[in-house]
């Protein structure tokens, strides 16, 4: 049944690349003076890291995140005919899962692509280099969008499709009014709880690094990568639990 | 064999369901019938756990409803249950994805049946063509189990034909069905077995034949169209019923008997009938107001 998925997610991310590709075209025509000015960049002797393509990619797959999370729980139509096939409700749930996890993997390649097309273009090729920190980025770079499906998934999987479509939209402007109360001075008890929930913001934590950040989750990629994992991993099987008890 | 066994689904204060008992053996078709709101779409989401009961279970050919059981039971719910977006191909090519039972030949001839286009959305298809498509998901898996909710919902009269062929040609082929209409003459002419549903209670449940020849109609005309003061008093008669210059009376026992004495008491005419399935289920309901 994972069938229906495949086809879902293949249609966001043909919708996916056609934005990207207008997104190159902008930048193409801005860096070549096309756009009435010109922009000189230079990446100076540190180059560009693959690591920060591929964290560029995991805000690419964020918003394939929030489109995917809706698909599930927006089935409550054709639950009578997914419920009654011969695959159990974890099993097809979980394949769901699958197929959006790879769709945001696919995503993450994308945009990073796009990126490298676009350095490609302005002549600065070898600067991009690999860095010691690229795999904690890559797993921060999928585990981010995962946390923001899992919190996503979580908050719709007993809701009808206009609620379903409602959370999925809401989620971008959340995660991002949640990290800017962060950083701003608060009566300290409900600073402690902006705080909090700042730490199961996603975008906090694609958008950190290493060095203490206003509003961002400050730590090395792999620690930010374990946290949004962790986030992930709890989340998804428990918006699972939810999807597979609800009546169809 | 669907075995469904005291079956009660309450929301909140309101019972839907209360204790609902059935069995339809292999090769038989169990008539479900009630007025809107008695719970037959409900038996059918219970039974198949896409609603939870609060009681009560249903058994398919001996045990309880698994993952397995979907590989040979066919499911045709009240209102289709399908993805706009997908084509009637993409449904099939989904089906048979999840189906070790599904046969692709079988499919072809039941969507050349159904006149359907394989590549037409299903948010393009008119209500009775949505029904034609699950009829056709249904039935490509030759289902041993079949459930369906008013499975004729907007076919025109050739396929409603079509389908009934198809429910009769799957229960002598060993099936169990069990299959809600609204359309008595359907279920008269299918099922062999009925089962009445009011206020989600099981109020008559039985063999057809069994049921028509445990009470007679004799029907005597009149000349005057004048009720006999002398009849009402023969014995045996559970009921008395008036059309016109015609009088009904129902009886458990000799009809033959009640017969002869119409026509002492002055019927121009006089006739034995059976009851048919309206009449059973007009019985059965007997008492409730109009909704």
């Amino acid at each position: 049944m994972e069938y229906v998925e495949l086809l879902r997610v293949r249609r966001a991310l043909v919708s996916f690349a056609v934005a990207l590709a207008f997104v190159l075209i902008a930048v193409t025509l801005v860096l070549h003076g096309k756009g009435g000015f010109t922009i000189h960049i230079g990446f100076g002797k540190e180059g560009v890291g693959a690591g920060d393509l591929v964290m560029l990619g995991g805000f690419g797959a964020m918003f394939l995140a929030a489109t995917f999370a809706g698909n599930m729980p927006g089935e409550s139509a054709a639950l009578p005919f997914l419920w009654t096939k011969p695959v159990s409700r974890a099993a097809l749930a979980y394949r769901f899962v699958a197929v959006d996890a790879l769709g945001m993997a696919a995503g993450i390649v994308a945009t990073a692509l796009a990126a490298v097309i676009v350095i490609a273009g302005m002549g600065q090729i070898r600067a991009i280099h690999a860095n010691p920190s690229l795999p904690g980025d890559a797993a921060l770079a999928l585990g981010a969008p995962l946390a923001w499906y899992g919190l996503t998934l979580l908050a719709a999987s007993r809701l009808q499709p206009d609620g379903v479509a409602r959370v999925g939209a809401l989620s971008w402007p959340l995660f991002i009014v949640i990290a800017m109360l962060a950083t701003v001075a608060l009566p300290p008890a409900l600073h402690t709880f902006v705080v909090g929930l700042d730490h199961l913001n996603p975008l906090a934590y694609i958008a950190g690094s290493e060095h203490k950040g206003i509003g961002l989750i400050a730590a090395a990629s792999p620690v930010r990568a374990a946290a949004c994992w962790t986030i992930a991993l709890v989340t998804i099987p428990a918006a699972i639990r939810l999807w597979t008890a609800r009546e169809g | 064999m669907i075995a469904i066994e005291g079956l009660t689904k309450r929301y909140g204060t309101r019972t839907v369901l209360d204790g609902v008992s059935l069995n339809v053996p292999g090769g038989s078709i169990c008539g479900l019938l009630g007025r809107n709101g008695a719970g037959k779409t409900t038996t059918f989401r219970c039974s198949l756990r896409l609603a939870h009961p609060d009681a009560g279970d249903a058994r398919f050919d001996g045990e309880p409803l698994r993952t397995a059981t979907f590989e040979r039971l066919g499911y045709v719910p009240d209102r289709p249950s399908l993805y706009p977006w997908l084509t009637v191909e993409q449904h099939l090519c989904l089906a048979s994805r999840a189906y070790r039972s599904y046969d692709g030949a079988r499919a072809r001839e039941l969507l050349a049946t159904y006149c359907l286009d394989p590549a037409d959305k299903a948010r393009a298809l008119s209500r009775g063509q949505e029904t034609a498509l699950s009829l056709v998901l249904a039935f490509a898996i030759r289902p041993a189990l079949l459930l369906l909710d008013e499975p004729t919902g907007g076919l025109d009269p050739l396929l409603q034909r079509a389908t009934l062929e198809l429910i009769i040609d799957a229960a002598s082929n060993g099936a169990s069905v069990l299959f809600s209409s609204h359309a008595v003459g359907q279920l008269e002419r299918a099922a062999d077995r009925v089962a009445v549903l009011r206020d989600g209670r099981v109020v008559l449940a039985g063999d057809i034949e069994a049921l028509r020849a445990a009470e007679k109609i004799v029907e005597a005309t009149f000349d005057d169209g004048v009720f006999r003061s002398d009849v009402p008093a023969l014995q045996g008669v559970r009921r008395w019923e008036h059309a016109g210059a015609a009088l009904r009376a129902y009886t458990e026992r000799d009809p033959d008997a009640v017969a002869a004495a119409l026509a002492r008491a002055g019927a121009r005419s006089v006739r034995v009938l059976d009851r048919n399935l309206e009449d059973l289920f007009m019985d059965a309901i007997a008492g409730e107001s109009p909704r």
